[in-house]
């Protein structure tokens, strides 16, 4: 309660000791603003002298509600309003129901003046600017947005992401300059390898001897957890197919589940259940319960997060072990890759009704500035993070917080998920740093290898409102089917010689004209 | 003729006078009673007036009245669509079985609470059967998913009394085994409590009159009890009737995976899986309103045989 007390008397006398400089000697320009002569406009911080009060919709992160109520109360926002001069002040749907409540907030007219998650709107982004309700951005950007402005423009694959037809630019968007290397690969336990005296599998056939010599040696309840829908992509990779659409030779939209190398995936994971090799639990375990027996010991083979196994690894006092992704043979070129995008969620737009689209806008900017990236990478300097050797340093309020777990301080002390500059998971994860350079050499593990692209893998394209109301119909449909029948075939429910019958079914269903709009929206986005 | 118009002027006129005179007599009563009338109107029968949207192709930002008109369009994409079938047999099939496994429990867990002499103990048993009402869904489900797997409880027991082990909610012809009798512990504690209550109106007298007449306690039960039940069981039973078609998606995306969407998938959970897609409201309004129809429908014939076998009905 004191505590507060003193932050807020400071925090009133910070605010009053920058308004009195401003009105000393930014007087003059910030008149000039006032009566529109553009020109002398003054773009510095804080970006108003009259404190402003914008409403902020946002999703809170369901980490975050353990200990606050808002994002008001997040160091970072705290900082912010401190440093721009704006009031914040946060609207948050309840969690699990964004979707219901970001329609209803819609369907009212009451629109806040900034939305983060803005591409629930019916028909995507773009309808939203047609509709009126969301505001183009782009006479605003390189004057209001100079650093978000020149992010965009930095490269033509993060411009091609993160704007509209002809670069229209109407959200900011989480944009990663620098791309993380793979974060999800098969692993496995270093004494269980010794014992099976294997060194780690690179093919799919090493793979199978290794889940072989477990199941012998009866390690654990099972020796490998099959991803819940039972399609595994880093396995359907070694076939060059993606659970999905994909592009097949970088260039034709393609459904992975009823290509011919489906079916000698679905027979491998066939042999590999019925032989006992496979969890027979594995369509009703969900990837953190996976996990959980992963690192308990009773699985020894798994397809999950390289960082999140490893820091319970070390909790347990063994050893992890990440592979490559596996292959048919060595050395077989894989085109798929599941690392990111330059361009992230948390797409932010800006009210088309609002009466500061200025300040909202340069707001926004502020998280691509280099001090403001920063802010929202790392947090408060000198108490999450000190700077050594020109390096930022978690302190341990981040990664050794006795009250607070470290996942949580992601939502509080600094902002994992916003739109933001965002850096690389080995430079500001606290996750990935938990355990210092051993916890990044684990991630950076085979991510050199040389043979592996992902130019089968679809951009992020979208669709028109006509174009993803049909796709959902048809796709609603066929996913049901499919994800029937594939566990069906895995598990020897259905024999694999309906495999045809199977593909024939689906084509009924209609996945070729899905496959025709998502490649017409494909060429749509690379053009 | 001249006399019957007459006549029905005159009971008219007296009608109007009685409920005049039933205004003034009962003034508070109808003062009480007005906020719950504006409630309903306000909150359920003006909302009402939205069902359009399922003729529509509803856009928040087009409103009611502007969005386009796509006449019955969702409703034959719903009945066209490779599932339907399959979605609302399963629907009516675990609705069915809740009816006939489901809606007795509460009333059989009534009858032998009555029989319990000793008021500690059913204390003590009423409040230990109501605690897995207030248990989240969510916690329910984890418990019944962790109790399922090959190496859980009940495969433990299956072990015991000779079965195989096997994942039990891999196993389509289980689930509405497991998805009703879980249903039932979790709500027959709460569900009793409406019978309890009408027992507990009984008049003790009759008991005492029916032992005297030489009845033993089955008789009494069966003779005193029962028909002083059949009045909320009807009831009950109707208004049970009137949501055959509905089944709600929580606990039923919670439990079922793909190899149970052939007896798990309901319309409902259905609905989900493509709204999940798109927010597709008009859809949406266009199967809960074939399903009302059919719930309306069901109601009205089951109020409709009720009124003339028991004499009993809603209205």
């Amino acid at each position: 309660m004191k505590r507060k007390k003193i932050k807020a008397v400071i925090s009133v006398f910070l605010a009053i000791l920058m308004l009195t400089t401003l009105a000393g000697c930014k007087k003059e320009s910030k008149e000039s603003a006032n009566e529109g002569t553009n020109t002398e406009e003054v773009l510095g911080y804080p970006i108003t002298k009259e404190p402003i009060t914008l409403k902020y919709w946002i999703p809170i992160h369901a980490l975050a509600t353990q200990f606050i109520r808002s994002y008001a109360e997040n160091e970072v926002y705290q900082e912010m309003e401190k440093i721009t001069g704006i009031k914040i002040e946060f609207i948050h749907p309840a969690n699990g129901q964004e979707d219901e409540q970001f329609n209803l907030m819609i369907a009212s007219g009451d629109i806040p003046d900034l939305i983060t998650g803005a591409a629930r709107y019916k028909g995507g982004i773009s309808m939203g600017v047609e509709d009126q309700v969301y505001l183009d951005l782009t006479p605003y950007a390189q004057k209001y947005a100079p650093d978000y402005y020149k992010l965009l423009n930095s490269n033509p694959e993060i411009k091609r992401e993160a704007t509209f037809d002809d670069g229209k630019i109407f959200a900011f968007y989480r944009i990663k300059p620098k791309v993380d290397v793979p974060f999800r690969r098969l692993v496995t336990r270093k004494d269980w390898l010794d014992e099976a005296g294997v060194t780690e599998p690179k093919t799919l056939a090493e793979w199978e001897t290794y889940l072989k010599l477990l199941k012998d040696k009866n390690k654990g309840d099972a020796p490998f957890i099959l991803t819940t829908n039972g399609m595994e992509g880093i396995i359907m990779g070694a076939y060059n197919i993606l659970p999905g659409f994909y592009l097949k030779d970088g260039k034709n939209v393609t459904f992975g589940q009823i290509q011919p190398e489906f079916k000698e995936y679905l027979t491998l994971m066939n042999k590999w259940f019925t032989s006992g090799l496979i969890s027979k639990d594995f369509p009703s375990l969900k990837e953190p319960q996976a996990i959980t027996q992963f690192s308990s010991g009773k699985t020894g083979v798994l397809a999950a997060s390289v960082d999140q196994t490893f820091n319970n690894a070390k909790a347990n006092n063994y050893q992890l072990v990440t592979t490559p992704f596996p292959r048919l043979k060595l050395g077989d070129k894989l085109h798929w890759n599941n690392s990111e995008w330059f361009v992230g969620g948390d797409e932010t737009v800006i009210n088309n009704d609002t009466k500061y689209k200025k300040e909202a806008v340069r707001w926004l900017n502020y998280a691509y500035s280099e001090e403001g990236a920063m802010l929202f990478n790392f947090g408060l300097k000198d108490s999450s993070y000190v700077m050594e050797n020109g390096k930022p340093k978690y302190t341990d309020k981040i990664l050794k917080n006795p009250k607070i777990p470290a996942p949580v301080t992601n939502y509080l002390f600094r902002m994992h998920f916003a739109p933001k500059l965002t850096f690389s998971d080995l430079e500001c994860v606290p996750g990935v740093l938990a355990n210092g350079q051993e916890s990044i050499n684990n991630r950076l593990k085979w991510s050199d290898d040389k043979d592996v692209d992902n130019t089968y893998v679809i951009p992020p394209i979208r669709f028109t409102v006509d174009e993803s109301s049909t796709r959902a119909r048809l796709m609603t449909e066929v996913d049901t089917y499919v994800n029937e029948m594939v566990l069906k075939f895995i598990i020897g429910a259905e024999p694999l010689s309906k495999f045809d019958e199977y593909v024939n079914n689906v084509k009924k269903l209609g996945i070729d004209e899905a496959a025709k709009i998502t490649q017409k929206a494909y060429e749509r986005y690379m053009k | 003729m001249q006399l019957q118009k007459m006549e029905r002027l005159q009971t008219r006129a007296l009608s109007v006078q009685c409920i005049k005179r039933d205004f003034i007599r009962n003034k508070y009563v109808y003062l009480m009673a007005l906020p719950i009338i504006a409630y309903y109107i306000i909150f359920h029968y003006i909302p009402m007036g939205g069902v359009v949207i399922a003729f529509q192709n509803y856009t928040p930002k087009k409103g009611f009245i502007h969005s386009d008109w796509v006449g019955l369009k969702h409703f034959v994409s719903f009945l066209t669509s490779y599932q339907a079938v399959r979605v609302i047999r399963n629907t009516l099939t675990i609705n069915i079985y809740e009816i006939l496994f489901g809606f007795p429990a509460p009333i059989l867990l009534a009858l032998l609470l009555n029989e319990i002499t000793s008021m500690k103990y059913k204390r003590v048993i009423q409040t230990v059967s109501y605690l897995p009402h207030f248990i989240s869904l969510v916690v329910i489900c984890g418990i019944i998913t962790d109790f399922s797997i090959t190496n859980g409880l009940f495969n433990d027991i299956i072990v015991f009394l000779g079965g195989e082990r096997s994942n039990l909610l891999m196993r389509k012809e289980l689930f509405r085994t497991i998805f009703v009798s879980s249903g039932i512990w979790q709500g027959v504690g709460w569900g009793s409590i409406i019978y309890l209550s009408t027992l507990s109106g009984i008049d003790p007298n009759l008991y005492e009159a029916a032992a005297i007449d030489g009845a033993g306690r089955f008789r009494q039960l069966l003779h005193i009890t029962l028909p002083a039940l059949i009045p909320t069981i009807t009831v009950l039973l109707i208004m049970r009737l009137g949501h055959i078609m509905s089944q709600g998606f929580e606990k039923i995306i919670l439990l079922y995976n793909p190899l149970t969407y052939e007896t798990a998938d309901v319309i409902s959970s259905y609905v989900y899986r493509r709204g999940l897609q798109e927010s597709d409201y008009s859809f949406g309004a266009a199967v809960g309103l074939f399903n009302s129809i059919i719930n309306v429908t069901v109601l009205i014939m089951s109020n409709y045989l009720s009124r003339r076998i028991t004499k009993e009905s809603l209205w």
